[in-house]
Order: structure tokens, then sequence, then C-alpha cells
């Protein structure tokens, strides 16, 4: 693992005064498991081996990697979704294995996840408003009915979504409209931190920037925090602020954005970054 | 006569619950004989339905009218039993998904042969033996288990390049590949991309169906940018690329994330 | 809330446009199958028939007349189908029945459905060591030998209605349980019940509100075709004599009764096994038909 050192470094303690470290991921260890054996012990896959890092508030951290190197496995450890064999994640300072019910659900706004899938991660059975309402209706549900119509729908313009769209079902809808149905899902309590697992990768290439543009748009209006999982590191290049490089569950390098891409130091990030086929004909 | 495929007027249709849908708008576009041809565009725009109409696997309630001609025939004309002849002996189809294109209970070596003991009427070892020329031009290494796995352990890359081995068996004289790389990480994704470059060495026509501008910059000579049914551009792939005439190419192309400084 | 009225506009502007949910879309592929468009009908008038029926002929049910046994069907006489050993009208009978083959047919699968679908969503959404028992408990029921369980029941408590719907009821509720259970496990795993945990949903919620709705094109499709299996262990109960008593009729006592006097009283069976066999078939039509329109496979 190599961290670009002194420009880093230097980057760091400018922003120590700023920005406070809010996710902080310590010796992650997470299992996979196999094949279960009656008479020997179960087989277990590693899918996140010995992985730290932390996450400074405001930044957006890309995680790029190969299928198989844990990114998705990542994204659902720490919210929590999948069980981790050892290691802490620590949310504010607080490790959330440590947390009350009542915080895991505190915890539950303020870190909000982005699928892959625009269909489906939305319910093809709810319309549009209800799947953006959920979240109402779990965390502020004391709020009158026409209040959170109203809200949902304020969250609807946001993400550039026409309010006609309200009773309509996600299979009436776009591809490019069902993610920003998602994005409208995850932001409408405002959460702290985005956690973005391969948002844009099964939409074209023209939702795709419009997509980017608008998860751009979101962080600085609403000051979120993301953590950007993809595997298109062109798509990475352009978002983020610092870049994580993942293979087999370990981390091969970690480093700000542009010394990662122009002057990659590991063999692998060489490897990744050369087989991007250039758009530009040579 | 260069031209291995015209394609005159095509139009597809599809019958649906929401009335008929117009895939496929009166296009018209020629593939010279050696040529490595990309077909560029956005769900929707009708460049899978184009190739699909071509071979003839359209889905029920489609309907393609128009020219297509192919060794002087005009495929639309023919019928199911005549252009099974075609399909995988002249023309090789590559399709999106490896992890469901092959069959999962046949051996890999099967799969390959099964091909040209149909078409080419040749006997098991004559097949077996050209299946591991076959898999030497896909780069595959050369593994004598190899033929004697399952789709299942092979990974997602070999199990493409197994597709673009099985397309060649007949020596195909034209080859569709419908976005080939897209569901491949992108180390894998070049070394493709490389067997497509040898195939284009040795001369054999090729139509690579794609959304991935980076991979037709790579790949292709020519280049046909089609949107909601029609082709709004084509030409040289360097001369789109570089200078793109339609304001569709342009609105595509600077959708692409910024890759070079 | 700072401008209202402006709010009020939008929210109005946004509810007034109705979306096309799945059903309503596989309902008018429905309709366009003619397969399942004909067993709707017939299934239609057969129901409308056993219930409003009787009000309109003369005769009842029970109503006996020695002086008309074993008549073949006849206009003038009014006796339309014919009659019986005891004079009985065939027609009101085979009307009656069907208010009591088709009642047991969809209150037995509601009650195996209600059962079923509780029983399989939450063995297939907890899974573990929950799970393995509760399949474990299935797999033992199905094992048991029916028949003579539900003899046992007839022996203990006398031949009831009731106990008909009890014993129906405790068999179909397994098979149902079986499917849920593996709908479940395959819904469970997609993203959009990941996406309402990550919202911090409770489990319950999330059954009812995403597991549930989304197993309804499954569950609708095995009604339609648990119904016919009903109905024919219902008429296979009655034609061994374990079913409903005299004078009560199912078209299962109707055909056991007709299949004795089939060679000289051919019309005591026929009719009967004719409406049974159109319910039947209906049933299946539209159960085939269902399956065809609730495939997302077309979007």
């Amino acid at each position: 693992m190599i961290i670009q050192n002194t420009f880093f470094l230097a980057f760091l303690n400018g922003l120590n005064d700023m920005n406070e470290i809010i996710l902080n991921v310590k010796n992650l260890e997470c299992d996979f498991l196999i094949e279960k054996n009656f008479f020997k012990e179960n087989t277990y896959l590693k899918a996140i081996n010995n992985l730290s890092f932390e996450v400074r508030s405001g930044i957006t951290l890309g995680i790029v990697g190969e299928s198989g190197c844990g990114k998705s496995t990542l994204c659902r450890t720490i919210l929590s979704l999948n069980k981790k064999k050892s290691g802490t994640i620590s949310w504010f300072n607080k490790d959330i294995d440590n947390y009350t019910n009542k915080e895991l659900k505190e915890f539950r706004r303020k870190v909000q996840i982005i699928f892959q899938n625009p269909y489906e991660s939305l319910n093809p059975r709810m319309t549009i408003g209800n799947i953006i309402s959920e979240p109402l209706n779990i965390f502020q549900n004391n709020l009158a009915r026409k209040d959170k119509i109203f809200k949902v729908i304020e969250t609807m313009q946001k993400v550039n979504l026409s309010e006609i769209l309200f009773n309509r079902f996600p299979h009436e809808l776009s591809g490019g409209q069902c993610q920003r149905v998602g994005i409208a899902r995850a932001i409408i309590n405002n959460p702290k931190m985005l956690i973005c697992d391969e948002p844009v990768s099964s939409l074209d290439l023209s939702v795709q920037s419009q997509i980017l543009n608008l998860l751009n748009d979101l962080k600085d209006n609403l000051n979120l925090t993301m953590i950007f999982v993809s595997h298109d590191l062109s798509v990475v290049k352009n978002i983020s602020d610092e870049v994580m490089v993942l293979k087999e569950g370990k981390m091969i390098e970690y480093g700000l954005v542009n010394s990662i891409f122009n002057s990659p130091q590991n063999i692998y990030t060489k490897e990744l970054i050369s087989s991007v086929p250039s758009p530009i004909p040579v | 006569m260069n031209n291995i495929l015209e394609v005159k007027n095509l139009n597809v249709k599809f019958d649906t619950t929401q009335g008929e849908v117009t895939a496929v708008n009166n296009i018209s576009f020629n593939i010279k004989k050696g040529e490595c041809i990309g077909v560029a565009g956005e769900s929707g725009s009708g460049k899978t339905q184009t190739f699909f109409s071509i071979t003839g696997i359209l889905s029920d309630n489609g309907k393609a009218t128009g020219e297509v001609i192919f060794n002087n025939l005009n495929l639309l004309d023919l019928n199911e039993r005549e252009l099974t002849k075609i399909r995988g002996k002249d023309i090789g189809f590559i399709f999106q998904d490896p992890m469901t294109s092959l069959t999962p209970h046949m051996k890999i070596g099967d799969q390959l042969t099964e091909v040209s003991i149909y078409h080419d009427k040749k006997s098991k070892s004559e097949s077996t033996k050209k299946a591991k020329e076959v898999l030497d031009k896909v780069r595959l290494p050369r593994i004598n288990n190899l033929i004697k796995k399952y789709p299942h352990e092979l990974s997602g890359g070999m199990r493409q390049r197994i597709m673009i081995g099985i397309s060649l068996m007949c020596n195909p004289r034209l080859i569709i590949a419908d976005e080939p790389t897209t569901a491949l990480d992108v180390t894998t994704q070049k070394d493709i991309l490389k067997i497509f470059s040898d195939l284009q060495k040795e001369k054999i026509t090729i139509a690579l169906i794609t959304h991935d501008i980076g991979v037709l910059a790579e790949v292709s000579d020519n280049i046909i940018i089609m949107n909601e049914g029609s082709i709004v551009e084509k030409g040289k792939t360097n001369k789109v690329l570089v200078t793109p005439e339609h304001d569709y190419t342009k609105h595509l192309l600077s959708c692409v994330p910024e890759w070079l400084k | 809330m700072m401008n209202n009225d402006k709010n009020e506009k939008l929210i109005k502007k946004a509810l007034s446009v109705k979306g096309t949910s799945l059903l309503s879309d596989a309902f008018k592929r429905l309709i366009r199958n003619k397969a399942s468009l004909s067993g709707l009908v017939i299934l239609s008038i057969i129901t409308l028939l056993s219930i409003f029926g009787p009000y309109f002929l003369k005769f009842d049910f029970y109503e006996t007349d020695w002086n008309s046994i074993y008549l073949p069907p006849d206009f003038e006489s009014g006796h339309y189908f014919g009659t019986d050993g005891n004079g009985r009208d065939l027609l009101v009978r085979i009307l009656y029945g069907g208010r009591l083959s088709l009642t047991i047919g969809v209150i037995a699968t509601l009650v195996s459905v209600l059962i079923g679908v509780t029983y399989g969503t939450i063995s297939g959404f907890f899974g573990g060591k929950l799970d393995i028992t509760m399949m474990r408990i299935v797999e033992i029921l199905y094992a048991m030998p029916y028949l003579i369980f539900v003899i046992i029941l007839m022996v203990i408590f006398g031949r009831n209605i009731y106990l008909l719907f009890l014993a129906i009821g405790a068999v179909e509720w397994l098979t149902m349980a079986r499917i849920v259970r593996g709908q479940t496990i395959s819904i469970k795993e997609k993203e959009f019940i990941e996406a309402s945990r990550s919202l911090g949903q409770s489990s319950v919620f999330i059954i009812l509100k995403h597991i549930i709705p989304n197993l309804a094109g499954t569950i609708i499709v095995y009604i339609t075709l648990m119904v016919p299996s009903v109905i024919i262990l219902e008429s296979f109960l009655s034609f061994l004599g374990l079913g409903v008593q005299e004078p009560l009729t199912s078209w299962g006592v109707l055909i056991s009764e007709g299949s004795r006097d089939m060679e000289t009283a051919w019309w005591l069976l026929i009719f009967p096994g004719l409406f049974m066999v159109l319910t039947l078939a209906s049933l299946n039509f539209i159960g085939d038909g269902l399956r065809d329109a609730l495939d997302p496979k077309d979007y």
C-alpha cells in the first residue's frame, strides 16, 4: 500500500482544521461464505482484507477496482447491511458496533446509499411518490400527509424530476429517471454522507453525464460527503477528490486524484490506467 | 464488388401493447470487406435491433422490411431454414453477456465443435483440431483440459473469448459483436480488444456494436452513429470522433468523461 | 408552509396523473388472451347461474316426486335436465351443488392462502434455523397419509361441512407455504429490499409492503390453479362418501350418484360432469392467461 506522501500529507495538514474525519475504517476484514461443509470447516473467501482508511467531511472518495475487489462488499459493510468478521468502523469517532438501536437508526438516516441498477433498486409495485416518501414515513412519521407530499415533490424538483411522475411506476420511467428517484429517496432526509455504488454504470452516456452533474450539484448544495465506487476509471477521475485502488480486498494505492491518475506508483494501478481505451483516436 | 453487406432502407417495427413502435427507421449503410465498422448509439437507438434483423433473430412481434444484401441474397426474404444455414457459418454473432450466452451443461469443446460439425459437416476429430487452432487465435492458453471444462468453471473474460472462438469456427465472412466487452473488467477488455485487432489484421470483417466511444476509437476503421432509429452520422472513425458534424454526435462526445489531459 | 396556494396547486398537479400499475396492465393483457377471456365468461355464467338460477326454477333441490323418478331431460315437465332416483330435479341440484363446490373452492383456497403466505414469508424472510425448522414441519405433514387422517376426523366428529373445510385447508396450505417461501427467498435478494433495509425499515414492514405485493403475481396464479384442485378434492371425498350429507349436494356427490346409474340414466352423470369440466377448464385457462399476463418479461 502506497500513500502519495508529500503532497498528500501537506494537503491533510491543511485540511485538518477545516475537515474533520467523519468515517474511520480500521483493519476491516470481511469474509464471504463459499461452501458449507458438514464435517470440516466452512470455506470462506476474504472479500475485504485488512482495510483501513478515513473519509473527511466534504470530500468525494473514489474507490476503483475490478470485479471481485470488494468494493460493493465494502459499501454494504459500512452501512451494516453485511456482517464484518473483524475491524472497526467509526462514525464521528463512535464505533458503530456499540450503537444502540436508536443510534443505529439515526446512523441510517445520516448515511445513505445509491445502487447500480436503477430498476432493481425500486419496488416495481410502488408508485414513485411512495418510494421517495418511505424514508419520511420511517423518520418523520408525525408529519401531516400534505406536508409529506410536499416534501417529496420538493425533493423531486431538486433532482430534476417532474412532479407529474408522482403516481407513476418504475417501469414507466427511463433508467435515468429511475436513478434520480433513487437519489431523491436517499437525500430526502438530509444525509451527511452518500455512498454511490456504481450509480452510472447501467446508464447511457448522455444520461450518465446528467446524473454525474446532478450528484456534483447536490454535493455542493447539500454539503454532502461522498464515497463513489466504480470500475469506470474515467468517471471516477472526473468526480473524485481522493482515490483508493482496491484489488482482491486489499488497498493497492491511495492518493489525490491527480496524483493517482497522472503519476501512479503501483504496477497494478499503472496497468489499470493503461487499459482504458482512449476516446480520442491515436 | 467490395461490399460484404449492403443494407438498404431497413425498417424494423415492433407490435407492442402500446401500439406499433419503430425501432429502426429507414437506414442504409454498407460494410466493406475486411473493415471493422463500429456502430455507436445509446439505448433505444436501434443499433442492436438492426443486426438482430440482419441475422433473423428478431423477437416474434418484430417485423423487418427493406433489403439486406449478403452473398447476393436479400436476407430478409429468406425463411428460417435458409437463415440457419448462414447463421454461424457465414455470419458469426457474439453476444453481450458471456455469463449467459454459453450453454451451461455442455463442455466447452463440444460447444466449439458443434458449429463446424453442423455447418461444415466435419468429423469430430477435424472439428477438435480446428477448435484448438481457434483457441490459439483467441489467446487462450493451450490447456488440453480447457476443452473438457464447463462454462461455469471459467471467468467472464475466458467465456467471452470462447464465444469469439465459436463464431470463428466456420471461417465466417462477417462477425457481428454486440457489446462484447461491456460486461468485462477493463483489463480483460484490453485483452479482448487485442484479439479483435488480430482478427482485423487477418482481414476478417467485423461489425462492432457498442456505446463505449473509447472501444470504437481503438478498434474500428469506420463508424456509424445512431440515434432513435436513424443514422445521424457515418464516416472514418478518426474524422467523426475528432471533427463531428451532426449535433447529436457532438452532444454524445461531450458526454464522454475527460480522460486524456 | 409559506406560499400555500402555490404549494396546493403543485400537489394537485402531481396527484392528478395516474400511472398504470403492473396489475392493471396485466389485466388488459389477460383480456386480450382469447382462451382466458372465454374462461372468464364461462366461469361468470356458471357462478351467476349457481347463485341466482334456483330462484327462477320451479323445483327445490330437496323436493322429491315419486311420480317422476328417473325422468330423462324433458322440456314440458320443467325438468330440463331430468330427475334422479328420488324424483328430484337435476338442474336445480346441479346449481345448488355448484354453490357448494364453488364456495368450498373459494373459501378453502383463501384459508390456505392466508395460512400459507404467512407461514411462507416468515420462513423465507428470516431464514436460518427458523426456516429449517418450519420447512421440516411442512415436510413431515406432507408425508402423513392424508386420507386416513380425514377418515379419523370424520369418525371422531361425524360428517360435518366445516370438517370438510378443515380437512381440505389442512392439506392445501402446505403447497402454498412452500411456493411462497421460495419466492420470498428470491425477492429477498433483490436490491430494492436492500434499499429498504438501508433506510432503516423494520422487517415486518418490509414483508408487508415490499415482499407480499411482489408475491401477488405468483399467488394469484396459484389461486386460480388451486381452486380446481380443491373442488376435485372435495368431489373425491364426496365420491367416497366422506363429504357433504344429504340432502345437501355438491358436484362430487352428483357425479358419484350419477356414475352408479350411468347405464340407465345417462343424464345424471353427463350434466354434473359437464358443469364440473367447464368450471375446471375455465379456471385453468384463466390461470394460464394470468401467468402469461403477469410475466414482466415484456417490459
